[in-house]
């Protein structure tokens, strides 16, 4: 009698777990977001040259950054989650068909409805963001990506790398001959997380696809309130001091300009 | 018959190393095994501390058999064609898992064209194993020397031949893996054991790691000079005039490697199609990664010597003078951190003095790693 009872409590137990998941799981959708890094509107291929608006060139050799806390909002403010966190690194797009192609995160089972608002945050949140994400299970981003990304010295995920070489000299060669300015912007840290928000209206149309489609402007990175970044500024190339975060920050606040979703 | 007692005898004695060849032939049908008991002992794996979880595949989970099977596997010449080349020969223990030369010697004597790598904690790396990264796992990468025709030059055929008529074998892939019949001893069941063996060759006992994941007390377990040789290692400006920028390539916690490839500017090329050796670029076929390698981890980095793919610089202090001059450019080197440093005399020995205290004798001398034939 006794073990019939605890079957049944099992039995129980198994339909109300089973039985949550279906109420959750409504009309569902997949969404992917996809993302491509332009130069100026146009798709950004690595280890190659650009005209930066100051007449130089430019050699762009890496872009990498960490999104997180993906979101649809509907009209009452609740929240539907997309992505927790997720690394894209466009470095390796080094011809225009792999610039043409976006790197696309999937989230599967998203409520059908309709949204108002997309929020998206650039870096690791303050909770992830510490040496025991390298214990998180494999496949994780943040685990899968410790070793490269991980500033020990910082106690922080690098949000954000962009690197390159400015051909200070103007002669139309990049070169690494002293004269030329290599630069390396390396951000991170819980102060420089940026949140960024789209005000849009979003369908999600059960048992569809919707594609949302960003893009990331290079040069918008570089778009200061106070101008274009100088790069001919030798104190304004890299970003390797925990103790001034103040360059690391602006350009991390203008994802605000870069990142656009069509 | 008596004759072929005496040979089995001698091929005995002669284990591992014997050219046994000519012992003696097991039945067509194979030899039964179910009398020797199978009962695997999961091995416990201990993190230390700062590490990451460890990926270990589904299919070969960690036994004490099967690491049993792996070490011996790994110090015994059987694997190739003339029973004089082990795994330890290019990978030696007391090296750190290397072989002190340039390059590597295989049978015969012939001279490959990559330095040996340090077999240490490897089994944290997941993007890709060999200067290239071509082989993607331990058990993938386990496969490749025995049929290296300057390493081990032999077939993998020809050696589960070998390991099946072995006693030894034939006891210990029983114990590991529960085969029923030595027939069944295969090339996939060596690379796991081997696998095994290497993913618990572990180290964590250096004086960085004490500093810096073990909360040593004591406060002058770091000299001034290699504190600020780990200031220049990880360009803290804020307490040193000069950056080294070699975390950018080789931080990863406690690994000591950003397990990613770059060009570190070594090579003086006029363009990227003019490398001697491609590295990754020959494996990925693109060429913006020719001339790269893999940043490899610089833990246990003065018992490595010589030093890079092709075992240019014999030194440390080479190594640092590389850096500091800024190496060769061409367009995918990373100017950012390989660019003339501007490093003083007095900055360049506490760089090195920092990369010593990587060093960790534990590991080089722990008993579970040594040869079990000596
Ligand atoms: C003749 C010398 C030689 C022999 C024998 C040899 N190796 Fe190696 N090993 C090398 C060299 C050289 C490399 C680097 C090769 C490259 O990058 O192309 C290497 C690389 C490796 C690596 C990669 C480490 C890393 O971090 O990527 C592993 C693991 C390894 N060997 C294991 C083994 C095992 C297991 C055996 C025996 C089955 C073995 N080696 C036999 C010379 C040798
Ligand atoms: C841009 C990335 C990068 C930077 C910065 C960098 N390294 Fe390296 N390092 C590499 C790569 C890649 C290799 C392997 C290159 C090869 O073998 O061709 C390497 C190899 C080495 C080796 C030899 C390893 C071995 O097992 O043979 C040592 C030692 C070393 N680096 C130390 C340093 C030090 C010290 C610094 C800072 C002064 C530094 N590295 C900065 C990428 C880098």
């Amino acid at each position: 009698m006794k073990l019939l009872k605890a079957a049944s409590l099992l039995f129980f137990a198994i339909i109300l777990a089973t039985g949550c998941k279906d109420d959750d799981s409504g009309p569902s959708a997949t969404v992917n977001l996809n993302f491509l890094a332009t130069y100026d509107g146009n798709p950004l291929v690595f280890q190659q040259t650009y005209d930066y608006p100051d007449g130089h060139k430019l050699l762009i050799q890496k872009l990498d950054f960490y999104i997180s806390n993906v979101a649809l909002i509907d009209a009452n403010g609740n929240k539907t989650e997309l992505v927790d966190v997720d690394f894209l690194d466009f470095t390796e797009n080094t011809s225009l068909a792999e610039a043409e192609t976006p790197l696309t995160i999937t989230a599967t089972k998203i409520p059908a409805g309709s949204y108002t608002n997309l929020q998206i945050g650039i870096g690791v949140p303050a909770n992830l963001n510490n040496e025991d994400a390298n214990k998180l299970p494999v496949g994780n981003p943040l685990r899968d990506t410790y070793n490269a990304q991980f500033w020990s010295d910082w106690g922080s995920f690098i949000f954000l790398k962009s690197e390159g070489i400015y051909d200070n000299d103007n002669d139309g060669t990049i070169e690494n001959n002293g004269e030329d300015h290599p630069f390396g912007h390396h951000c991170g840290t819980n102060e420089s997380y940026v949140l960024l928000n789209f005000n849009k209206p979003i369908e999600v149309v059960a048992n569809e696809t919707l594609d949302l489609n960003f893009s990331v402007d290079w040069l918008q990175l570089y778009n200061h309130d106070s101008g274009m970044h100088d790069f001919s500024d030798p104190t304004k190339l890299y970003t390797h001091n925990p103790n001034d975060l103040t360059l690391a920050k602006q350009i991390m606040a203008n994802f605000v300009k870069a990142l656009s979703l069509n | 018959m008596k004759h072929y007692f005496l040979l089995f005898f001698v091929a005995m004695a002669l284990v591992p190393a014997c050219k046994d060849d000519d012992g003696p032939q097991p039945p067509a049908d194979g030899v039964d095994l179910t009398d020797i008991p199978y009962s695997p002992t999961a091995y416990q794996l201990e993190l230390p501390p700062g590490f990451p979880s460890m990926n270990i595949p589904a299919d070969n989970p960690l036994t004490e058999q099967g690491i049993d099977l792996g070490r011996h596997l790994f110090f015994d010449p059987i694997l190739s064609v003339d029973s004089t080349i082990s795994c330890a020969s290019c990978h030696d223990p007391k090296f750190s898992f290397t072989d002190g030369k340039a390059f590597s010697t295989g049978v015969d004597g012939q001279i490959g064209t990559r330095s040996s790598m340090a077999i240490i904690n490897a089994a944290f790396f997941e993007n890709g194993l060999f200067w290239d990264g071509r082989a993607a796992s331990l058990e993938d990468q386990a496969l490749q020397p025995v049929e290296n025709p300057i390493e081990m030059a032999e077939s993998w055929d020809n050696v589960e031949k070998k390991l099946r008529r072995h006693p030894l074998y034939q006891k210990k892939f029983r114990e590991a893996f529960g085969i029923k019949n030595s027939k069944e001893i295969t090339r996939d069941l060596a690379a796991k054991a081997i696998a095994q063996f290497e993913r618990i060759l572990i180290s964590a006992n250096s004086k960085f790691d004490k500093k810096f994941y073990q909360n040593d007390p004591d406060p002058f377990l770091f000299s001034d000079l290699e504190t600020d040789g780990y200031f220049i290692y990880f360009d803290d400006l804020s307490n040193s005039q000069v950056a080294g920028h070699c975390a950018h390539c080789h931080d990863g916690g406690p690994l000591l490697t950003s397990d990613d490839y770059f060009n570190n500017g070594i090579e003086d090329v006029a363009t990227l199609d003019d490398f001697p050796d491609p590295g990754r670029g020959a494996v990925t076929g693109k060429r913006s990664d020719n001339g790269k390698f893999r940043a490899p981890t610089l833990r246990n980095i003065a018992l490595t010597a010589p030093y890079m793919h092709d075992g240019r610089f014999q030194t440390l202090e080479e190594v640092v003078d590389h850096y500091n001059s800024g190496g060769h450019f061409v367009e995918n080197v990373n100017a950012q951190s390989i660019q003339p440093l501007h490093l003083s005399e007095y900055d360049k020995q506490a760089l090195i003095a920092f990369l010593n205290t990587f060093t960790d004798t534990n590991f080089v001398n722990n008993p579970l790693f040594q040869n079990p034939f000596e």
